[in-house]
């Protein structure tokens, strides 16, 4: 059974996603059920100051499956109790490059090539 | 002031008609704009609003408007910060029927918002809420991407809150902002500022007020009020509280107990507060979950045990497990532990509807094992099996692996016996246990010897034997696996599901269906509930597929996804699944491998990916149809998103010069992934498939920006796959590139060259680097001198240094370089610094025919040097440089300045002759050998000598050291001032240098005009450390009053060693100027200054409560390291003199 837990350890990295800006009212329940809406969650957390008692405003989910994962990263913005989400991949060094503007197109690439012309490429000049 | 002759500005005017505004006398005020016009000064805005607030104390709205409207006439603008001035003043003199009439002529221009937002904290800081709320709805409303608007005034709340509203007025106004839809989380904003703000009186009435309106209490919104009153330890709020989270049907629960709770009231009974908690009606399961907790964090096993007993809730079993180990491991109660444990396996909290039971028990030995390893393990498994405890299987296996196979036998075979299918370590359990490691460390030799131990004993073998099945079946050792298969069916052993499995997937693995399919057989009629994994049926479907059983292959993963039922898989399968599509790809079979991933998918195997839906795109170019692979291939894209086999669909279209399929792939690509991406795989693709020009094209795109770590892994790729003239290309294609870094580039290029072995093409890098002008980095030259050392040819240039580089952080360093070497037995002798025993180590190996490795030639001679053993160094260092090596750097300046200080010329002339130039002048050998004549008296012999080759014009002079002669001998200045004037450049700035020190300025100066050349070859690192030794801050001004503007590395030296000199003299004042004032001057940033003295002089400042108005650069490692290791190496009294060392000074510019 523990075949491909360090492979299924890495899946599981990549389906985690950081989820901040969490409004105060927004518990781990309350954060599993909002985003159950785009798969199914195996986990999901809201942190606490042990101290103070008040939510840190930030928290973890993590999808069962990648389908999941792509709908909630696909989303633009999400929108919790009043508050706009910070929803971001973790874990896997942030990815970099280029790498993750297929789920949001936040990272990598932003700005357009001012002009391409393929047929000029392939003309042999 | 008119007679004083003091300008008459606006200000003033403004500051007088204020003055009039405080007297009352708004007439005069009022007539301060005429005396302007009449002196010919324009009334400008700020004297509008100077006079417009006079107006506002009074509320005279009447002379407001008017002149408002003056100030428009005259085209004075007045702006809505000046109006908000105005309003603000109106506000707090009790005017406020006015401030809606400001309000409206405001023009809310950019800028508005923020002007706003500060009046309004500004009037509920005066009480002036009402007017504040007004200013807060008319600011702009910001709209999200969405076109709704965004809730508004969250800023204002807070204020409020800060300002100690009563909680009646702040529950108004927050409902009022919500049924005027200004903000629909106003209630909740109110209650998260009186939470934050500590006001828990506030904050209960506000939790209240949102219950009251239908908002959903939640747990975590009462823990900052526990937590609070926890740590005032006012037990009778925390309680009240508690009964409110009752009350408000919002239920305690354990976790709210454990966290915000117990550990405040820690001196209150554990069943008095069970009955307090009871009496207000908190869930007698919740609080016993968390007494138990908090119990067994304090180790008092028994006391959990008993509290269980008494009130026999289900256990929250998960969150007890872990703390439950480690009690038992500090406190050796194990008949309560078991108790608790019993109790946890029986009565857990968890969800009911799970097909197995979680496996505590077994969480709870691995907890064990991890901490205690073996120790006390057969005590412990033996109570637990008699106590009927169970354990899934994986956990018994993971024992075995994380005693590395060391399993005494009765453990083993007690845990055999508690092994039950009905268990298994729940999903949950399994995120978190760290223990999952893989099956490969076991280790078979061991068990293997264990095994022939156990036989020779004559003791039961079974458990062992079964072990090394299962591991030589995962190892495919199919042989071994066999023979104690053998040895096992002769004695009778019944197998387990698992194991046939286990050997199922060892026949699948060695391509012999029959066997496989026999074993399956036998598993199947055994099987109750046991479900194999999933990818040894993968496996097995696969091999189907070779022997061209595809119908039985697809029969297979439907009826095992059938028996597995909807439990997620765990397993990564991708792989396997490739495997088994690529076998029907290979054929060519379309349809075959499409309805095969279907299925895959469909029935829950994989997720889509690029990799596996490559195959059926594959397929059809086996079967040449181009187009049907791009029909595909958009069907994938425009379904899921992904871009299978796109590289190769480009190079296949490149290949065909297919220009619309190309095009279309690209299109379909960039929507997926960008376009910047798209293009540097496009380049990629027309590099492999040899078009350089097409490739060039691209990458000079305009707006692509060339990437360098795309590069670099395009480089990287190219170079795993041994396409070397794919790397050429590249490096040809970026050259005339912007922002490319040219000598990484070459790197890869040598690289490659050196994989192919071709030391000559490689020697041609270095040629078109220095044609190019590129500089080579040290990695670069380092790189190119192993590799030519390598095939055996000469280096042609000097490496700076032939130790190792501190390892950049993700640098690509050759594998070879990585290995280390076992701790020589030498270098341990050196070590414990027995010297005598490392010599006749040495003589022992040599004796042998070895040799000794540069390390430990250095480490030698450094121990050596350290026991004063001068004569030993130099023979070694002799030994060495006659075998063509010579010692670390380091360790050769210990070694010539130790020679230096004896004034061994001698010998340091002996070196010299066996030293290759480059190395001589890195090491400065000719500074050491002129000292050592000064330090042996011999300084006459010196300056003749050298007056004699200056005199033959001889090639070989140095003047190296001079500074350090002058300075013990000064009756030698005419002559060095002859030779100086002889023309040697370096003689005439060490002169210079001498001049300053001796501070004989005229004759510096004049020797400046003279050779203006002088300023720019000076050496000030000497001059001071002289004034820093002899205190003479005024030496150090002279001498930077002199090379400022000529050279800058000198300046900055200059005047680092300046603010070490005042902050040590505790002259911060002075310290400062310098950094701030007298660097400027200069012409130096702070930044380029030593990293040493600022700090110094940081914390000097600092801990004079001064503060410290620069920042401190971040050292740079490597100017650092060479840094320390050429001045620590420099006795005191010598100079540093040469222009080398003048490189290595820490200067960013």
């Amino acid at each position: 059974m523990a075949a491909s837990s360090a492979a299924q350890a890495v899946n599981r990295a990549v389906q985690k996603l950081f989820i901040g800006n969490i409004p105060w009212t927004v518990g781990r329940r309350e954060l599993r059920e909002y985003f159950s809406q785009y798969g199914h969650v195996t986990f999901a957390n809201v942190l606490f100051d042990k101290v103070s008692g008040m939510s840190k405003g930030y928290g973890f989910i993590q999808y069962s499956n990648r389908e999941g994962y792509s709908n909630a990263t696909g989303k633009d913005s999400h929108f919790l109790e009043g508050g706009q989400l910070i929803v971001e991949q973790t874990g896997g060094g942030g990815g970099g490059g280029g790498q993750f503007d297929r789920a949001s197109g936040r990272r990598g690439f932003t700005n357009k090539v001012d002009q391409f012309d393929l047929q000029n490429v392939m003309n042999k000049s | 002031m008119k007679s004083a002759e003091l300008p008459i500005n606006e200000n003033v005017f403004n500051s007088l008609i204020t003055g009039h505004s405080k007297a009352k006398d708004m007439e005069s005020a009022a007539g301060i704009l005429d005396i302007m016009r009449n002196a010919q000064l324009e009334p400008s805005s700020d004297t509008y609003t100077a006079l417009l607030c006079g107006y506002a104390e009074n509320g005279d709205i009447a002379n407001i408007n008017k002149y408002i409207e003056d100030a428009e006439k005259r085209a004075t603008y007045l702006g809505d910060k000046d109006l908000l001035d105005v309003m603000f003043t109106l506000a707090i003199n009790g005017h406020n029927e006015h401030t809606q009439a400001l309000m409206t002529k405001m023009r809310k221009e950019t800028g508005f918002n923020q002007d706003a937002y500060n009046a309004v904290l500004s009037l509920v800081n005066e009480g002036q809420d009402d007017v504040a709320y007004q200013l807060m709805q008319a600011m702009t409303r910001p709209t999200r991407p969405d076109g709704t608007v965004a809730p508004v005034g969250f800023f204002f709340l807070r204020q409020l809150v800060k300002n100690e509203r009563p909680v009646e007025k702040l529950m108004g106004i927050a409902n009022d902002m919500q049924a005027r839809k200004l903000n629909e989380y106003a209630l909740s904003k109110v209650t998260e500022c009186t939470l934050q703000l500590g006001k828990l009186e506030h904050a209960r009435a506000c939790l209240v007020e949102m219950k009251r309106q239908g908002l959903p209490m939640r747990t975590h919104y009462f823990w900052p009020i526990l937590a609070a009153y926890g740590q005032r330890e006012d037990g009778d709020n925390v309680t009240a509280t508690l009964k409110l989270m009752v009350d408000m049907e919002c239920a305690p629960t354990s976790e709210t107990f454990t966290d915000y709770v117990l550990p405040f009231l820690s001196a209150v009974q554990p069943l008095d507060l069970l009955t307090d908690m009871q009496a207000i009606g908190c869930q007698t399961a919740q609080v016993v979950n968390a007494l138990v907790m908090h119990l067994l964090y304090q180790n008092k096993i028994t006391e959990a045990a008993d509290l269980v007993d008494k009130h026999p809730v289900r256990a929250q079993s998960m969150r007890i497990v872990r703390p439950l180990a480690a009690a038992y491991i500090r406190s050796g109660d194990l008949d309560s532990c078991l108790r608790l444990l019993s109790h946890m396996c029986e009565h857990t909290a968890e969800n009911r509807e799970r097909r197995l039971k979680s496996d505590h028990a077994g969480q709870f030995i691995l907890d064990y094992v991890q901490q205690k390893k073996g120790d006390g393990l057969d005590v412990l498994v033996t109570a637990m099996a008699e106590k009927n405890l169970k354990i899934s299987s994986a956990t018994a296996e993971q024992v075995h692996v994380m005693l590395k196979g060391n399993v005494p036998g009765t453990v083993a075979q007690v845990m055999d016996g508690m092994v039950s299918s009905q268990v298994e370590l729940s999903p949950e359990e399994e995120q978190f246990s760290s223990f999952i490691t893989h099956p490969r460390e076991m280790n078979v030799e061991d068990l293997e010897s264990h095994l022939i131990e156990l036989k020779a004993k004559n003791m039961n073998v079974r458990g062992v034997m079964r072990h090394l099945l299962i591991q030589h079946c995962r190892l495919k050792n199919k042989e071994r696996a066999l023979e104690i298969k053998k040895e096992l069916d002769l004695e009778g052993f019944r197998y387990s599901v698992g194991m046939y499995a286990v050997l199922m997937d060892l026949a699948v693995s060695t391509k012999d269906l029959p066997l496989a399919l026999q074993y399956k057989g036998q598993m199947d009629m055994d099987a109750t509930d046991f479900i194999i994994d999933s990818h040894k049926i993968i496996n097995l479907g696969g091999l189907m597929l070779e022997n061209d059983k595809m119908s039985d292959a697809m029969q297979l993963l439907v009826e095992h996804s059938e028996k597995r039922g909807d439990a997620p898989i765990k397993e990564a399968l991708s792989g396997n699944a490739w495997r088994l599509l690529n076998v029907q790809a290979m054929r060519g079979d379309v349809q075959g491998t499409q309805a095969l991933l279907e299925l895959l998918i469909s029935r829950g195997y994989v997720q889509p990916s690029n990799m596996l839906m490559g195959c059926p795109i594959k397929a059809h170019l086996v079967n040449n149809d181009v187009a049907g692979a791009l029909t595909t291939f958009e069907e994938y894209v425009k379904t899921y998103k992904f871009t299978p086999w796109k590289n190769e669909l480009f190079r296949k279209f490149i290949e065909l010069e297919d220009s619309d399929s190309l095009q279309k792939v690209m299109d379909l690509s960039s929507s997926i992934h960008g376009e910047m991406n798209v293009l540097f795989e496009l380049a990629f693709a027309f590099l492999e498939t040899g078009r350089v020009k097409q490739a060039k094209k691209i990458v000079e795109t305009p707006g692509l920006r060339a990437k360098m770590d795309r590069l670099e892994n395009l480089c990287e790729q190219a170079l795993k796959d041994d396409k070397f003239t794919v790397i050429e290309n590249i490096v040809t294609i970026t050259k005339d590139l912007f922002d490319i870094d040219r000598d990484t580039m070459y790197y890869h290029l040598l690289r490659s060259y050196r994989k192919q072995g071709d030391w000559q093409k490689a020697l041609g890098v270095w040629t078109t680097m220095q044609e190019e002008s590129v500089t080579p980095s040290d990695r670069t030259l380092r790189y190119l001198a192993a590799q030519l050392r390598e095939s055996g040819q000469p280096v042609p240039f000097t490496v700076a240094d032939e130790q190792p580089p501190p390892q950049p952080r993700r640098a690509a360093r050759p594998a070879a370089a990585t290995v280390q070497a076992p701790p020589s037995k030498l270098l341990e002798l050196v070590k414990l610094r027995d010297l005598q025993g490392a010599v006749d180590h040495k003589k022992g190996l040599e004796a042998e025919g070895k040799t000794l490795d540069n390390k430990e030639y250095s480490n030698l001679i450094e121990l050596m040097l350290e026991e004063e053993k001068l004569k030993d160094a130099l023979a070694l260092t002799t030994e060495m440089l006659q075998q063509g090596t010579h010692p670390y750097q380091r360790v050769l300046v210990f070694l010539l300045s130790r020679m230096h200080l004896a004034g061994d010329v001698d010998g340091l002339q002996q070196l010299v002759q066996l030293m290759p130039e480059a190395l001589q002048s890195r090491v400065l050998i000719h500074k050491h050998l002129n000292v050592a004549y000064v330090h042996s008296g011999r300084a006459e012999e010196l300056i003749s000598q050298i007056e004699d080759k200056v005199k033959k014009e001889s090639p070989d002079i140095y003047f190296n050291g001079f500074l350090f002669l002058l300075k013990k001998h000064p009756e030698y200045l005419p002559r060095v001032e002859a030779l100086a004037n002889a023309g040697h450049g370096n003689l005439q700035a060490t002169l210079w240098g001498h001049y300053l020190m001796t501070e004989q300025y005229e004759s510096a100066d004049s020797l400046a005009k003279e050779h203006p050349l002088v300023l720019a070859h000076v050496r000030v690192a000497p001059i001071c450390k002289e004034a820093l030794e002899t205190n003479n801050e005024k030496m150090l001004l002279n001498v930077l009053e002199r090379v400022k503007g000529v050279d800058r590395v000198s300046s900055a030296i200059l005047l680092s060693y300046l603010v070490s000199l005042q902050t040590r003299n505790g002259d911060l004042t002075g310290g400062l100027q310098t950094v701030m004032e007298r660097s400027k001057a200069a012409g130096i940033k702070p930044s380029d200054m030593r990293t040493g003295p600022l700090s110094m002089l940081k914390r000097a400042l600092e801990a004079n409560s001064q503060p410290v108005p620069f920042q401190v650069p971040r050292a740079r490692s490597s100017n650092r390291r060479n840094q320390d290791s050429s001045s620590s190496s420099d006795s005191s009294d010598s100079d540093s003199d040469s222009d080398s060392k003048k490189k290595s000074q820490p200067l960013h510019s």
